[in-house]
């Protein structure tokens, strides 16, 4: 019996780097023996591509350019052809297509190159590594932080004044930050459960938080998101309607928008359920506290209590045992390991979210 | 109603790009002009739907541009098979740019003899490119037999040599028979690959996908994929020469798979 298409949802996760790894298993098997469906993901991932809809999420490695031919490590076959390298090399069209002058008459070209070959490489471009931006914003946040952890102590305990927290410490989102680092759900066709719900909603409510304080432009977008979560709960048009205006007035002073957004996390913890907003709210600025280096958000009540007993331990076991990591990493107060606590953010955020 | 009224504001706020990512597919496929309009037309229509299905389905767990352009791509897809079959340009014509595509396009598909199509590209300003360019690129191009069938008339059928007796049909049918054995060589070598390593070709030489954009989509480092290709390609190579398959014959075989 034929499968039924995968998911668009799905697919565009994958294409954002956003599965699992069993997720991302099945779903090249799935594209593997389906050349329809993998006609649609490729189209689609040249279009992204070619829009600039999705960044790379793989570190700097140095130089990507291909292996140059005759200057291959570790080549155990010898070439086929007299030509000397053998079969697929890169060549112009890992560039923007150029037109014919220039290139000798030839024939159809072979679809597949499984004779020897021997074509010109082209460097490609280089893609900035977003990690040097969050690493430069970190110093910064380190300088300001120290002079803010009194002022930070002051706070209150309540994980869902975490977004507040960054701002105080005048924390930025860092240039090309996911805020939605959630994993696909494996069969799609089920609907988001309430408390999965609840801490995507609180998550943005950081990140919307945040950019409103920075002036950042991506506020606007963030208030789009928070509108189409909160549009899957009963009752929420009026809601709704506050991030609709949030959205539309994202370019005005963050003083004018503040009460705006104070009164609107409010009324979604309300909706959604408090306590799964008061946490996707905390993991998500944890988050960017990690990113930022901010070590006031790890000493604060705030993290005592969201990894206190009564919070985010009580949730699934997958979330407490993520839970448990961020706690050994920040034990004592000043964590080293800024990027291990990035990622065991990201997990439990991931878990809260699932 | 106020569900619906969101989401046409949702709508209403990605028309923008609704048009950039449709526009780029018809880039990609040939589309152009009327052709063109038609389908952005038809995704319109489609993303309006039971009020706004498409976007109610969505669920945040992937950014909306990448979501819209994901369904917009899968919906070209739905619409190419209803307007013209399985027919799809040739990954060597993506290779070689928008206007390979094009010239693939107007001869293969819509008919038009290599002049014409020439003329038609020139006289709405697709192209700067001269005759002798347009047809070098042309010729670089793999043979397909037309989308639509060619009217011959009687007279040339009454020249074609039929029923050549009994010798030519047992020559057609060793031809065949040394057909389907190649053809299921190809098609055990490519099962017999890793499925990463299945798409990553497929993507590559029957998508016309870059090694670059093939390793942004699939979130690999680039520079291994070229080592990688290779090694998948020279495993696929051993596996016909086992089956008595030579290089010519199995890239013979691999472009008729590719323009199925």
């Amino acid at each position: 019996m034929k499968e039924p298409p995968i998911d668009a949802e799905r697919l565009a996760a994958f294409l954002e780097g956003r599965s699992g790894e069993e997720e991302r298993g099945e779903l090249i098997e799935r594209l593997g023996a389906s050349e329809d469906q993998l006609e649609s993901f490729a189209d689609a991932a040249a279009v992204a591509n070619e829009l600039g809809l999705v960044a790379s999420r793989l570190p700097m490695t140095g130089n990507d350019a291909p292996p140059e031919a005759g200057n291959r490590e570790g080549e155990s076959e010898q070439p086929e052809s007299p030509g000397g390298a053998s079969t697929l090399t890169p060549d112009a069209d890992e560039e923007p297509p150029r037109g014919p002058a220039g290139r000798e008459a030839q024939g159809p070209e072979p679809l597949i190159p499984l004779h020897g070959g021997n074509r010109a490489h082209r460097r490609v471009r280089w893609i900035v590594d977003r990690r040097w931006y969050a690493a430069a914003a970190g110093v910064a946040a380190i300088v300001i932080g120290s002079l803010l952890v009194a002022r930070v102590r002051e706070s209150g305990t309540d994980p869902a004044d975490s977004g507040t927290l960054l701002v105080s410490a005048g924390v930025r989102l860092p240039p090309g930050w996911d805020g939605q680092p959630w994993a696909t759900a494996r069969g799609a066709a089920e609907p988001l459960s309430a408390d999965a719900r609840a801490a995507r909603l609180g998550a943005r409510l950081t990140d919307l938080e945040v950019a409103v304080a920075a002036g950042d432009s991506g506020a606007a977008a963030i208030a789009g998101d928070i509108a189409l979560l909160l549009s899957g709960i009963d009752a929420s048009g009026p809601l709704t309607t506050i991030y609709e205006a949030v959205r539309t007035r994202a370019g005005e002073p963050a003083d004018r928008l503040t009460p705006l957004l104070a009164d609107g996390r409010d009324a979604v913890a309300r909706l959604a359920g408090a306590e799964s907003v008061a946490l996707g709210t905390w993991a998500e600025a944890a988050r960017l506290a990690a990113a930022t280096r901010n070590v006031g958000f790890f000493r604060s009540p705030a993290t005592h209590h969201a990894l206190g007993e009564d919070g985010v331990s009580e949730r699934r076991p997958a979330a407490a045992r993520a839970a448990e990591r961020v706690q050994a990493l920040v034990a004592g107060g000043s964590p080293t390991d800024w990027a291990a606590l990035e990622s065991a953010t990201t997990e439990l955020l991931r878990e809260l979210t699932r | 109603m106020e569900a619906r009224q969101r989401l046409e504001a949702v709508f209403v706020e990605n028309l923008s790009l609704i048009d950039r990512i449709v526009a780029s597919l018809c880039r990609r496929h040939g589309l152009h002009g009327d052709e063109a309009d038609d389908f952005g037309s038809w995704v319109k229509e489609r993303m309006i739907e039971g009020d706004y299905a498409v976007l109610r389905k969505f669920r945040g767990e992937s950014a909306i541009a990448t979501y819209l352009t994901m369904v917009i791509a899968m919906m070209l897809h739905e619409y190419r098979v209803r307007r013209w079959g399985r027919w799809r340009p040739s990954a060597a014509a993506r290779r070689h740019g928008d206007i390979a595509v094009r010239l693939e396009v107007l001869v293969h598909r819509q008919g038009h003899r290599l002049h014409e199509a020439i003329q038609l590209l020139q006289s709405s300003g697709e192209t700067q490119l001269t005759e002798r360019q347009l047809v070098e690129i042309f010729s670089r191009l793999p043979r397909r037999t037309p989308l639509r069938p060619v009217e011959v008339g009687p007279t040339p059928l009454a020249d074609i040599a039929v029923n050549g007796g009994a010798d030519h049909l047992v020559n057609t049918m060793a031809a065949n028979e040394d057909r389907a054995v190649a053809d299921r060589a190809l098609q055990e070598a490519l099962d017999a690959l890793p499925a990463e390593d299945r798409v990553i070709l497929r993507m590559r030489f029957w998508q016309g996908l870059s090694v670059a954009e093939i390793a942004h989509a699939l979130h690999l480092p680039q520079k291994p994929l070229y080592r990688r290709v290779e090694h998948a390609l020279a495993v696929m190579r051993r596996t016909l020469e086992t089956a008595g398959i030579s290089a010519a014959q199995a890239n013979a075989l691999l472009e008729e798979e590719a323009l199925r």
